[in-house]
């Protein structure tokens, strides 16, 4: 039933007959395979052991078919677009994606350092690297993936040469049109980093109207279904010796659904750092999938999730340890106030062979309130002998003997709280890279419980 | 308030913890520029009797009242009996990773400052005020940059809680046990900290403040030397005297009141 529901909603005939013409028939026929697979199994639902926790019936009737969103008449700037991600001051390189259609008006691409292009993904499918990664198939397996496969007509592309070395970040911003543009975005990014090459990118998503603190509130109290879907997926090419930071702070508009996954193949002594930060959205979804795919590499992730009202947020991480001498390291902390409600998975799977694996897991949970929830679960699944393995858990409140000495120190309990939540949430910005750490951390200071200026508090 | 008011005053002060009744009727006066000396063995209340005075929310005052420089004391919570000038130094110092020191410092000092009417101090002053003071108890500049506490020695943790108390320049200094735990040095500077806070800039004892040490040991009052020396046991205060007092504890021991180690090693404080 959910097939033919989810089938009619696609609409999906008359937008293939458009692709036809537009792209390579492989790609229209990769469409046309997800679309019907799609119409088998619909979203995935809590019958999954992966959804379990997380619900998409926010989604309602919203229509999930992607018209070529129509940007005639919408004018962008670099200053409007860096404000709607909250980093004004920002003046380094920056690629604006609205409705995940490069706009190269408002972006500042002329002072990107050599060896680091950056195009949409509709301008670059006949790149045989590109056209690649596209018929490879999705680490993803469900409804969702299906829908990226079908329905993904854009994205960002960026491709770095070997041995490209740039200190300063790269920055790309992802606006949503919320009540104006498509009710649903399903992007499909690509990331090929050449061999020994060192970048940081750091990514925005964010509504490109109704950033309005108060306004924020209120939407999200009401309740109401979402507005619209932001759904990507992201895959990293990392080969071997590359050393990549990936950088995604999320803060969608409250009536937004988000379901970010990303992907990464780590080549051999490669090294992929992901910094996830995810405070918007009514719902949001992150899938972590790193392939340790070859000797020597490694992954550090780290998520920091802020929660309140009735937002939920789950992430699932799957690291894949398929050869000997690969590293992981996760640490991911959350603050959920309000009833908030929130789901960390963390499974490692450290394959037959894969000696001297060294994996470590960590997931801290601060609840505010008895409201608020959060599930966590390590799931490691190791089929190697001589490994390293470690997970830990912790769900708790703010320390109230710390809290009564900040307060009789002067403090009001006020600014021992904030104190307390921001010297927490801390341990994962210090992973950030500068200048975005600063400009990160004072967006996320803003949905602590109350405003105040810490940006010194721990140097 | 006239110069002859004390700067604190408990009387009858009956305090519990989980229904427990630990202080069971405290009478204290202490006036500016006295210093006081509560000795005791373990779980006579001396711990109790600090963190009451600090205003910490596990215990319940059930009697008694403490009057601070004229004011309710125990109608505040801690933060205002903060910035009125009362300070606790831990026994146990809490470490607060991710907050610099030099940040928590600034902002206490700031938040005590803005409640007296005077200006706030920039992050230039601050550092002026905070090495003058650094200098002066000889403590390692390195300590600043690092988060409160966090992986401090023994030492470290007291010297910090020192620092902060000669940054903060209470009315009313208590130190919990500071002298648990410390080697000669340490015990040195945390001294020669309590000492300052106690003198004017012109060599005169400052009458405008005053300081209670809780201890254990007699070893800490050849450092600094009480006016006023109390035994506290079960409770009550059983005894008060001048610091022949702590001479004679240091040569009889507590088995003088008759009650020499019968709570030692229980936990209870």
């Amino acid at each position: 039933m959910t097939g033919l529901v989810a089938a009619d909603r696609l609409g999906l005939e008359p937008f293939l007959a458009n692709r036809v013409g537009h792209e390579p028939a492989w790609l229209v026929a990769i469409r046309r395979e997800a679309a019907a697979r799609f119409a088998e199994r619909g979203l995935p639902d809590r019958h999954l052991e992966d959804w379990k926790y997380t619900s998409l019936t926010a989604l309602g009737e919203l229509p999930l078919s992607a018209p070529v969103p129509d940007l005639a008449g919408i004018v962008v700037t670099p200053a409007r677009a860096l404000q709607a991600a909250g980093l004004s001051d920002w003046d380094g390189p920056v690629a604006v994606f609205v409705s995940g259609r490069l706009i190269p008006d408002a972006s500042r691409l002329g002072d990107l350092p050599a060896g680091i292009h950056v195009t949409g993904l509709s301008d670059r499918i006949s790149a045989p690297a590109v056209a690649d990664l596209l018929k490879r198939p999705l680490r993803s397996d469900d409804g969702l993936a299906d829908l990226i496969r079908a329905l993904a007509i854009d994205g960002a592309v960026v491709e770095v040469a070997d041995r490209t070395v740039s200190e300063r970040p790269l920055l790309l911003l992802f606006l949503s049109l919320p009540g104006a543009g498509p009710a649903a975005v399903h992007l499909r990014n690509l990331f090929l980093f050449g061999k020994q090459s060192q970048v940081q990118i750091a990514e925005v998503h964010a509504a490109l109207t109704g950033l309005d603190a108060s306004g924020e509130k209120d939407a999200r109290a009401e309740g109401t279904r979402a507005a619209h879907l932001s759904h990507q997926i992201s895959q990293f090419q990392i080969d071997a010796g590359a050393v990549v930071t990936h950088t995604v702070l999320q803060r969608e508009d409250p009536g937004c659904v988000y379901v970010g996954r990303l992907e990464a193949e780590v080549g051999r002594d490669a090294s992929w750092t992901s910094n996830a930060l995810s405070v918007g959205a009514e719902l949001a979804r992150w899938d972590l999938h790193v392939n340790l795919a070859d000797d020597g590499a490694c992954t550090i992730l780290n998520g920091l999730y802020l929660e309140a009202d009735r937002q939920h947020v789950d992430f699932h991480t799957t690291i894949d340890h398929a050869h000997p001498h690969t590293t992981s390291r996760e640490l991911y902390k959350g603050v959920l106030d309000g009833s908030a409600t929130g789901v960390f998975n963390g499974k490692v799977l450290v394959r037959e062979g894969a000696i001297k694996t060294v994996a470590q897991q960590t997931n801290r949970n601060l609840l505010l309130s008895d409201a608020a929830q959060i599930n966590t679960k390590p799931q490691l699944e190791i089929f190697a002998d001589d490994v390293k393995c470690s997970h830990g858990a912790t769900i708790g409140q703010l320390d109230a003997a710390a809290l009564f000495y900040l307060r009789s120190r002067g403090l009001s309990e006020d600014d021992a709280r904030r104190l307390l939540l921001y010297a927490f949430a801390s341990e994962v910005l210090a992973f950030v890279p500068e200048p975005m750490s600063r400009a990160l951390s004072g967006i996320l200071l803003k949905r602590l419980p109350a405003q105040g200026d810490f940006q010194e508090v721990s140097r | 308030m006239n110069d002859d008011s004390p700067i604190l005053e408990i009387k009858n002060l009956h305090a519990a913890i989980d229904g427990r009744e630990i202080l069971k009727g405290i009478d204290l006066t202490v006036r500016g520029g006295e210093i006081h000396a509560i000795m005791g063995p373990n779980g006579s209340g001396k711990s109790t009797l600090a963190q009451v005075l600090a205003g910490h929310e596990a215990y319940t005052v059930t009697d008694g009242s403490v009057t601070f420089r004229g004011h309710d004391l125990l109608a505040l919570p801690p933060e205002d009996r903060a910035r009125q000038g009362v300070f606790l130094a831990f026994q146990y110092p809490l470490e607060i990773p991710g907050v610099a020191n030099t940040y928590f410092l600034k902002t206490a000092l700031n938040a005590i400052r803005k409640h007296r009417g005077l200006p706030e101090l920039d992050a230039m002053e601050f550092l002026a005020l905070i090495r003058q003071k650094m200098k002066l108890l000889e403590v390692d500049p390195a300590l600043l940059q690092r988060a409160v506490n966090e992986g401090f020695s023994g030492g470290e943790k007291k010297r910090n809680e020192i620092l902060q108390l000669a940054v903060l320049e209470p009315h009313l200094a208590i130190l919990d046990e500071i002298d648990s735990g410390l080697d000669i040095d340490a015990l040195k500077t945390v001294a020669l900290g309590a000492n300052a806070q106690m003198i004017a800039a012109d060599g005169s004892r400052r009458d405008d403040r005053a300081m209670v040490l809780v201890t254990h040991y007699e070893r800490l009052l050849n450092y600094i030397q009480p006016t006023h020396v109390h035994v506290l046991y079960k409770g009550l205060i059983h005894e008060s005297g001048g610091p022949d007092l702590a001479r004679d504890l240091e040569r009889e021991g507590y088995a003088r009141f008759g009650f020499e180690d019968e709570l030692a090693g229980t936990g209870a404080r």
